[in-house]
């Protein structure tokens, strides 16, 4: 048991903050957003060049860089940057996790390690040919989707779908902070006419979706604990009654509070991956970590603006981002109680399972 | 990063299972775990099975995994022996946890060469036990007020005054006492520690019954003689004694709340009599859900704390963080725990037909205790402020 980053991983870590604090500072936020497509093409380009779209792609049986995916992940939530890499690369481990993959599954992999080719997942599996997919970050970023569709009970189909295809409009919505989402529309569309990425169990749509909501999770993380440093640093610096507010007993245990939420979401996020990685099962953890996270960086966040005061509270200072982001990104983890719900369904199944022997027992190293 | 045990403490905990096994399948200890836990043990029978356990566990060497050899222990990893005490507490089986996680290791390296003949061995061999006599009535969070006296009289301390909150004074054989050899305001820099039997004449134990019916006591010292060379440390640098001790004193387990998790779960799972299962109700499962998050996140905490005791590093803010989770999910779990059983909560432990034998009830009398014993939470979060975050200290 080691809860530490290994140095391969502090590395890529290092060189994360290095590039960021280079080609999204945060006072390039809102230049930025202001943007048509509302992301820097170059800045994903970079993540592209330092490998970060590779990371997490592996095939069944190699050795996974899952967790490194999301420590990448977790920086671009500290500089509060907005880009299409997660939903990409949520696109990617659904590919990479086909056990059935064609060619053009390859081929498109290729492209995102490549060239950060953005993507994101279109789940139809609802829909006949005809409809709405509510609420898709990135859509009209993408080059291309992910069709996903049901095949029978038991499977999914994955196709590619291209962005410009004639049956795809795509709606933009206004949101809060600044992800950039989008409704799609699907007019009658033929999916046997696309090519085909691969096929899968319902079982494997299921961890796409715990995976989906991790790295969401990371991001998230990353946003509390941006949000939580530069209220010690402003506590440390902002003096009233002639000492610097960070003396003051209830600023500490605010501050020890949000210390706590953010080293929480942190063993959950990084455990929960780490098994993902590691083929344990981790439905389980993976709804416990995006809940409480999705919690604790709404009261981190909250708690920033409360012990920075008034200028936590203006635009031209950047901590009005991540009090967005924390809340915008909490409501695309699921209603609040759904997700809630889903946990506890998945607490009981593994509870009345084996409580002793598997629901409270640590893993293998 | 690693989130996993290693293979070598697995099967330590594997083989300490089968081990517990068969001394239940022996009809040594009970199969299924006690109403009251055994660190509460307050009837003469009770204090003596839990002596005969310790005893037991201590000849077969599971007391002290990891202790060095030259002390009688067995040169586990710090993370194995954690596995096992968390084993014990999953069972609600006592552990001695504060005379092997606490007391020993502060001997090793604080004691005398005397001192660790005469304990070290008797602490393995579950023969003896210490209790903590740090509180007084006027020192309590501000323990460096403490103002029992203790006079020199040739090669004896000559002890007058009173501790108080002195759990497990009932069973325990010695006391692990901090004392004013300094003038009454020297403060942290007039306090020596000292190891006292329980036995020796003019000491005064009275109890105290907490609101979850469990004992602690009070300690009168009326002129109790302890001869000079029980004193560990030198005279008056006892508070590096206690800081050592208190720094040891970072072993949470994660399993008392994990077992009441279960019992919560099982109990939503079974239901009572004829009604409907709890389980059933999509809120209930949504509460237990959040319930267990909270559980895991303690048992992630101490796990980390044992991790980074195993590899030997400082512990800055995690130890802090660790109890204050810990201390507030123990509060929280029996208080949720009440509210998802309803008005048939409201039957005491131990009353016929009790859910879960009201043993929710009883923890939630005791669940303050954690919040503001060993370091009170406001402390702690003094702590991973100002060592975790680095702001400023507040105070002297
Ligand atoms: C069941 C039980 C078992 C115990 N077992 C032992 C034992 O075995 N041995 C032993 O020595 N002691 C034991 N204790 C004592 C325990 O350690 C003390 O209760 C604890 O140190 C708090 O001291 P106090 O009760 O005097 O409260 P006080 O110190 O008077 O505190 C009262 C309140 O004031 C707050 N407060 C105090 N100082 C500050 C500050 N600087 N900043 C902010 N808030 C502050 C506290 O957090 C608390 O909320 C036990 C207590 C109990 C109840």
């Amino acid at each position: 048991m080691d809860q530490r980053l290994s140095d391969v991983q502090q590395e890529l870590v290092r060189s994360a903050d290095q590039m960021l604090e280079r080609h999204a500072p945060l006072d390039r936020i809102d230049a930025v957003a202001a943007t048509e497509h509302g992301y820097d093409r170059d800045l994903l380009a970079r993540t592209a060049m330092l490998g970060w779209t590779g990371l997490g792609l592996e095939r069944a049986g190699e050795e996974s860089t899952l967790v490194e995916l999301g420590l990448v992940v977790s920086r671009m939530g500290y500089f509060a940057v907005a880009s299409p890499l997660r939903a990409t690369m949520s696109a990617g481990l659904l590919a990479a996790r086909l056990p059935e993959a064609t060619q053009a599954c390859d081929d498109l992999l290729a492209r995102i390690a490549g060239e950060a080719a953005p993507v994101c997942v279109l789940d139809a599996r609802d829909l006949d040919g005809d409809g709405t997919i509510g609420q898709v970050e990135w859509a009209a970023a993408a080059d291309a989707f992910l069709l996903v569709t049901a095949e029978d009970a038991d499977r999914i189909a994955v196709r590619l779908l291209p962005r410009h295809h004639a049956a795809v409009s795509v709606t933009p919505l206004e949101v809060f902070d600044n992800e950039r989402v989008a409704d799609v529309r699907l007019t009658a569309l033929d999916p046997a006419g696309l090519p085909l990425i691969g096929g899968a169990s319902r079982a494997v749509w299921g961890e796409q979706t715990q995976l989906t909501r991790l790295l969401r999770a990371a991001d998230l993380l990353g946003c509390a604990r941006r949000a939580m440093d530069m209220t010690v640093d402003n506590a440390k610096r902002r003096h009233q009654f002639g000492r610097p507010i960070g003396m003051f007993q209830a600023v500490q245990h605010h501050s020890a509070d949000m210390r706590m939420d953010v080293e929480s979401a942190s063993l959950l996020v990084w455990s929960a991956l780490w098994r993902a990685a590691h083929a344990h099962p981790f439905t389980r953890h993976a709804l416990m970590a995006a809940w409480h996270t999705g919690e604790a960086a709404e009261r981190v966040t909250k708690t920033a603006v409360q012990l920075h005061g008034g200028i936590g509270f203006m635009k031209e200072y950047p901590l009005h981002h991540f009090y967005r982001r924390a809340k915008a990104h909490k409501l695309r983890l699921g209603t609040p109680r759904h997700l809630l719900a889903e946990l506890g369904d998945a607490v009981l199944a593994d509870a009345e399972r084996d409580f002793h022997g598997e629901f409270a027992a640590w893993p293998a190293a | 990063m690693n989130f996993g045990i290693e293979e070598e403490d697995a099967a330590l905990l594997g083989e300490f299972r089968r081990y517990l096994d068969g001394l239940a399948e022996e009809g040594f200890i009970p199969r299924e775990p006690p109403l009251v836990r055994p660190d509460h043990a307050m009837a003469p029978e009770d204090i003596a099975a839990r002596r005969a356990f310790l005893k037991r566990l201590g000849g077969d060497g599971w007391l002290g995994l990891a202790w060095p050899a030259e002390y009688g222990g067995r040169g586990k990893s710090y993370f194995a022996q954690w596995l096992v005490i968390e084993e014990l507490s999953y069972r609600k089986l006592p552990e001695m946890l504060m005379s092997v996680t606490m007391i020993g290791p502060t001997l090793m390296r604080a004691g005398s060469p005397e001192h660790r003949r005469e304990f070290l061995g008797g602490i393995l061999a579950g023969d003896i036990e210490f209790c903590l006599g740090f509180s007084e009535p006027g020192a309590g969070t501000d323990l460096a007020a403490l103002q029992l006296r203790a006079v020199r009289d040739g090669d004896h301390y000559v002890l007058n005054g009173q501790k108080i909150f002195t759990t497990g004074a009932q069973y325990s054989t010695h006391i692990w006492l901090a004392v004013r050899t300094g003038p009454p305001d020297s403060r942290h820099r007039g306090i020596s520690l000292l190891i006292v039997p329980l036995d020796t004449p003019g000491i005064t134990v009275r109890p105290m019954i907490t609101q979850a019916d469990y004992r602690t006591n009070e300690i009168f010292f009326d002129d109790v003689r302890v001869p000079v060379d029980r004193r560990v440390g030198e005279e008056n640098e006892g508070w590096k004694v206690i800081s050592l001790s208190l720094d040891l004193e970072r072993n949470l387990n994660a399993n008392i709340q994990v077992r009441e998790l279960r019992e919560l779960i099982e109990w939503s799972l079974a239901g009572e009599g004829a009604g409907p299962r709890p389980a059933g109700d999509p809120a209930v499962r949504a509460e237990l859900g959040r319930l267990a998050t909270k559980v895991e996140i303690v048992r992630l905490l101490s796990a980390q704390v044992a991790a980074l005791i195993t590899r030997g590093e400082p512990l800055a803010a995690e130890a802090s963080m660790a109890k204050v989770w810990s201390s507030e999910v123990f509060q929280e779990l029996p208080s949720a725990g009440l509210d998802l059983i309803g008005p048939r909560g409201q039957l005491r432990v131990g009353a016929p037909g009790a859910p879960i034998h009201g043993l929710v009830e009883l923890d939630y009398r005791e669940s303050p205790v954690r919040k503001f014993a060993a370091g009170t939470n406001e402390v702690q979060r003094d702590i991973i402020a100002q060592r975790g975050l680095g702001l400023p200290r507040n105070r002297k």
